[in-house]
């Protein structure tokens, strides 16, 4: 993993709000595929490094 | 019992990932547990560097970090009484673990050092994520009516995980981390023979006889709200194995064999002795005829707040189950109407395994990508990204938890501890917190004038006893008083 990975922010937009505070429909739709978006990049990343080798460094001695 | 005690503790495994040609790779057992324990120790450390108070072990909070077997380093909250205080806890420690790691970072050696929060390694290891509360004499007599829900209960606290291929080459989903590292259904042992009751005699108090029951069964959540239900579950049912409302009978016919079923399948059916009939029932099943049981009593009994918050989210829960599809041995998530991924360990990750596999991720991938999920490191934490990214439940805000990382709670003997070490802190005196319930403050001994038990020209003694026995007695004047006396002569 690389550590100058830096989180990166999700793009925040303006979301146009409705009178009763919630918002509307299609950008809540947007909003989550933006999400879901940075997730699969995210995962991605996770998914190039991902090996044996990252495996084999994980084991641990037992523990209670 | 109203008012109970309780608390938890996380065995964290610390990981050191490095680019493949400076790998080291540690031949032997005793190899690589120096290396694991140089690691924790230098962790625990870390943890007195950050501006914290500490004695010894024991934190300003009232919680305690220390390296336990194996290399782990570990860290046991204080004593909480509401679930919120015990989940805001709880996450305390796994910001101040990760911040220690974070400070032990040397570019040259520890810049790839991870500290993960899960109970298994790829090589059949585990370590533990353990659950103690405060019992009456009376809910101990009565435990193992408590085995059904304990069984069954991983269906909504489960941390899942992608198995390791068996040898019929069998490659899916587990619900439970743990499930497989227990054998029978009681033994004093935490390691090697574990039992789904851990019966070691040693007790944290003995108050009113009432008895500590160490729970080593359960995953360490990553999720707030799982990790809260998990705990607030099982205080509804304290409350009613004391009243005696678990009193007919209910028995699994195999509740070690069971546990490793329902892991492997949410839906697998689990033989069972009630109302002197032999019954197949699912997880599902039982943990429907336990909330009944909870709901029938609390009908009777108005539930505190708290308790009806738990008991409305048992149910909320469990009604989502009933919508849940899932293929584990294929990993799928075929269904989640009541968006369950946002709340439960196990279906969130399954959902994020599923969504990988069905996009060409082979199976050591898969497997990378399940212990990516429990990284503490909000760079790198797959359950951490997908907090930021607000795919999860909050149940606590970060100023409560960055409050719960400072200060104990204010209803418990923790208080009393934490204070303690707190205006100890910094002070010319020495301070043993033995255990969970004795607390000693010396005169430090290089002072020439306190090395005698009784000084004579200030006409004092050098050291003093606090004792906790009370776990609810959170303060107490006196003894803060003296102590203040003690470190103003000594200190």
């Amino acid at each position: 993993m690389p550590e100058s990975r830096q989180i990166k922010k999700s793009k925040k937009k303006n979301v146009r709000k409705k009178e009763n505070g919630q918002a509307a429909p299609e950008q809540l739709s947007r909003e989550k595929k933006e999400k879901l978006e940075d997730l699969d990049n995210y995962i991605e990343d996770v998914l190039e490094e991902a090996g044996e080798d990252f495996l084999d460094q994980f084991k641990q001695i037992e523990g209670q | 019992m109203r008012q109970r005690i309780f608390g938890t503790e996380c065995e964290y495994a610390p990981v050191v990932h490095r680019p493949p040609e400076c790998v080291q790779a540690q031949e032997c057992r005793e190899d690589l547990l120096a290396h694991q324990k140089n690691i924790a120790v230098r962790i625990v450390a870390a943890a007195r560097g950050l501006s914290l108070a500490v004695a010894g072990e024991y934190l300003g909070n009232g919680g305690r970090l220390y390296v336990d077997r194996g290399g782990h380093p570990e860290y046991a909250t204080p004593e909480c009484r509401s679930v919120e205080d015990l989940v805001a806890y709880e996450l305390a420690g796994d910001r101040l673990v990760q911040e220690s790691t974070e400070t032990i970072a040397d570019p040259q050696e520890m810049l790839h050092l991870h500290v993960y929060k899960n109970n298994v390694d790829c090589f059949g290891h585990t370590y533990g994520g353990h659950e103690n509360y405060l019992v009456s004499s009376r809910g101990m007599e009565k435990i193992s009516r408590l085995i059904p829900f304990l069984v069954t209960r991983q269906i909504y606290a489960g941390a899942g995980k992608a198995m390791t291929r068996d040898q019929d080459g069998m490659f899916g989903f587990q619900i439970s981390q743990r499930a497989d590292f227990f054998d029978c259904t009681y033994s004093d042992r935490t390691s090697e023979v574990r039992g789904i009751i851990n019966i070691r005699k040693r007790e944290i108090t003995r108050m009113d006889q009432a008895r500590r029951l160490h729970l080593i069964i359960g995953d360490s959540n990553m999720a707030q709200f799982t990790l809260g239900l998990k705990i607030g579950t099982l205080v509804l049912m304290l409350r009613l194995l004391e009243e005696g409302e678990l009193d007919e009978e209910f028995e699994l016919v195999s509740p070690a064999a069971a546990l490793k079923a329902v892991s492997r399948d949410l839906h697998a059916g689990v033989a069972a002795q009630r109302h002197g009939r032999r019954t197949v029932y699912t997880a599902l099943d039982i943990q429907t005829i336990c909330l009944e049981k909870a709901l029938r009593f609390y009908a009777a009994h108005p539930p505190g707040p708290e308790e009806a918050q738990w008991l409305d989210r048992w149910v909320q829960v469990l009604e989502g189950m009933k919508h849940l599809k899932v293929r584990q041995s294929e990993m799928v998530l075929e269904k989640d109407d009541n968006d369950l991924k946002r709340k439960i360990d196990w279906i969130l990750k399954l959902w994020l395994l599923d969504r990988s596999r069905s996009k060409g991720a082979d199976e050591v991938q898969l497997k990378s990508l399940d212990l990516k999920y429990h990284d503490l490191n909000p760079a790198s934490g797959l359950y951490e990204r997908c907090l930021v990214l607000d795919l999860v439940d909050r149940l606590i805000p970060e100023k409560d938890i960055a409050k719960a990382r400072r200060e104990p709670p204010d209803n418990t003997r923790a208080r009393l501890r934490g204070m303690v070490v707190q205006q100890t802190f910094g002070r010319n005196v020495a301070v043993e917190v033995e255990n969970w319930e004795r607390i000693k403050v010396r005169a430090r001994s290089n002072d020439p004038q306190a090395r005698h038990c009784f000084n004579r020209v200030k006409c004092a003694v050098n050291s003093m006893g606090i004792c906790l026995d009370d776990p609810f007695r959170a303060d107490d004047p006196q003894v803060m008083a003296e102590l203040r006396e003690f470190i103003q002569r000594w200190g």
